[in-house]
């Protein structure tokens, strides 16, 4: 970054995310880490890879994998504000959503299969542009308790 | 009040019977007469089961009514299945009415009716006389019936001559989609065609470069032909009136088709002008309606509002259609500071770098020559970046971006349903951010905006919505 802000940057979201969505990030990045490693380990045997280069790229990938939920966890954060739905995430690609109650078209919790067994659910958001937000790491009642009150104030103003 | 019933209402003029036979024998009947040929029973029941489909049709037309009551339209029907469907006119997004070969054939048009949020047509009135389908047309937008014989002078907004239309076909994008295609099918040709009709040429004498300038010259000439005959059928007499609130856009030659929106149902107008069009000052002009349903191509055809005019004209009629105040609609537009130009080179210069690189290691020193990528990407990171241009104080938001097509896309806010703030790493280090808005169907991106301004949008956005929030 060049220098100080001039501003007043935007002002953060004040909501993080239920905790165990570290362990489920964790739990993505060790089975990628683990795709990574038999790659390397398949290209060494086929002597594509010097074994010290498979061993290096493993090393980060792992290191990569353990560093970088965290990171993703302390970026990310959302709020429920007094007429919209505000989210912030990434640290090297930032990006803010703004969706106002009035433009939601309909709200659904998903839960995949790692979600399920973290017991955590994903919220996602419609407006009429399509699919507009997304939440991971949600907890049981925050997600149902999220969803119910999404679609109650979502827009009555017709098409 | 009790809706209308429509067992009082009118059928359909008798045409739809040869419409639906039309549309039914294109759908399976053409397949089976070929088949009457193997003779001996099967004909017998191939017969019978011809003799059903042109029955068919008959009683399809003899179950089928419509109502037309101000402000609904009630259509039921069904043979087999009884049906009945109650449109309220509040809820039409679009009212189309087409005339293909097979209506003109009888004199009759097509009424077809989209509703927001459904899925396809929702209603189609197959075959009705003109007038008549102008009658429902009216009552269900619930405007006053027609003053005399002549429908009550609408203000037209367009009016494509058929020298405009030669204009717009001449520097439409068309031209360059034809090239391409003709470039594949000349790889169909046989080949010793070609090339034993550029020996003759040679034995004659012609130059190998004169050759090639003729060549390129004659496959221009075809591309511009064929775009030019195809935009003068499909957009004949291409005109837009406004009536109240609602645009009604006419055109097409061989198929005849009126397409009325309402005003309030715009997501966004655009001002398009390709390289071109731009050189010549010209533009043209689409929107973007929510829950149009069809073809691709259809509904490319029906988001068009100006084929081709001056940029003056585009904006015009841009402000007339938004119903905004025309003086500098698209003038002092913020444009990208110049750290989007130096993102935009630094783009550049990675695939000069790339180029050269493979060229040194794909041939030899003489490879370093593909460096001079560097040229023509640096030109176009400049372009790319002069043609970026925002302005969201107002009540339309206006962003404008894009080099080969120039698009300039105005927004009402009220349209707008989300908003989202991006940064990337070199944004970042530039101070830039981006903004994109988004709007049914699509989002729209400004792009490289100073990242205070950006943030200072985002915000003053957001409250504006929020505003607009009971």
């Amino acid at each position: 970054m060049r220098g100080p802000p001039r501003h007043d940057p935007l002002k953060a979201p004040a909501q993080s995310l239920d905790r165990r969505v570290l362990g489920l990030w964790w739990a993505a990045s060790a089975a990628l880490v683990a795709l990574i490693a038999i790659g390397c380990g398949v290209a060494w045997f086929l002597d594509f890879l010097p074994a010290p280069l498979a061993v290096l790229i493993v090393l980060v990938a792992a290191g990569l994998g353990g560093l970088v939920p965290p990171v993703r966890y302390r970026l990310w954060a959302y709020e429920i504000r007094a007429h919209d739905l505000y989210t912030s995430r990434g640290g090297l690609f930032v990006t803010r959503t703004l969706i106002p109650f009035d433009r939601i078209q309909f709200v659904e919790t998903r839960q995949g299969p790692l979600d399920r067994a973290f017991s955590l659910h994903q919220l996602v958001v419609y407006t009429a542009a399509g699919q507009a937000g997304r939440i991971p790491g949600l907890g049981d009642e925050e997600a149902g308790s999220l969803r119910e009150e999404l679609s109650r104030v979502a827009g009555t103003v017709s098409v | 009040m009790r809706a209308p019933s429509a067992s009082e209402g009118a059928r359909l003029h008798p045409a739809a019977i040869a419409v639906w036979f039309i549309e039914d024998g294109r759908r399976l009947g053409l397949g089976l007469i070929p088949l009457l040929a193997i003779g001996g029973r099967v004909r017998l029941l191939l017969l019978a089961g011809l003799v059903v489909a042109a029955l068919a049709p008959v009683v399809r037309w003899l179950r089928f009514r419509y109502h037309a009551a101000p402000g609904t339209l009630v259509v039921e029907g069904g043979v087999v299945n009884r049906w009945r469907r109650t449109i309220p006119g509040a809820r039409v997004q679009s009212i189309d009415i087409v005339q293909k070969l097979r209506h003109r054939a009888f004199g009759v048009v097509e009424l077809r009716i989209e509703v927001a949020g459904g899925s396809g047509t929702e209603a189609a009135l197959v075959a009705l006389a003109p007038e008549e389908a102008e009658r429902v047309r009216r009552s269900l937008s619930q405007e006053g019936p027609a003053v005399g014989s002549e429908a009550m002078a609408a203000p037209v907004l367009v009016r494509m001559t058929p020298r405009d239309l030669m204009l717009a076909g001449l520097t439409g994008g068309r031209v360059a989609i034809i090239a391409v295609l003709l470039g594949y099918l000349q790889q169909l040709a046989p080949e010793d065609f070609i090339s034993s009709g550029a020996e003759r040429l040679v034995d004659r004498g012609v130059g190998g470069v004169w050759l090639v300038i003729g060549s390129v010259a004659g496959f221009i000439l075809i591309a511009l032909a064929i775009s030019l005959a195809a935009t003068v059928v499909t957009l004949w007499e291409f005109t837009v009136e406004r009536s109240g609130d609602r645009l009604l856009v006419t055109r097409g030659l061989l198929e005849r088709r009126r397409s009325q929106v309402a005003l309030h149902r715009l997501q966004a107008v655009i001002l398009q002008e390709n390289v071109l069009r731009r050189a010549l000052g010209l533009a043209s002009v689409t929107v973007v309606v929510a829950g149009r349903a069809g073809p691709r191509e259809e509904q490319h055809e029906t988001s068009l509002l100006l084929p081709t005019g001056t940029r003056d004209t585009a904006l015009a009629l841009i402000a007339e259609v938004l119903g905004a105040d025309p003086s500098g609609l698209a003038e002092n537009l913020v444009s990208a500071p110049r750290a989007a130009l130096w993102r935009r080179l630094a783009y550049a210069a990675l695939v000069a770098a790339a180029a050269g690189i493979a060229g040194i290691v794909g041939l030899d020193a003489r490879g370093a020559a593909a460096f001079a990528v560097a040229a023509p990407a640096a030109w176009a990171a400049w372009a790319a970046w002069r043609a970026l241009g925002h302005r969201i104080d107002r009540p339309h938001l206006v962003v404008r971006r894009g080099v080969l097509v120039r698009q300039t896309s105005f927004v009402a806010l009220p349209n707008i349903q989300d908003l989202r703030l991006t940064i990337s790493p070199l944004q970042r280090a530039g101070d830039l951010a981006t903004l994109v808005l988004g709007i049914p169907k699509q989002r729209l991106k400004a792009v490289d905006l100073e990242r205070a301004q950006a943030e200072a949008g985002f915000e003053q956005v957001s409250d504006r919505l929020s505003i607009a929030f009971p």
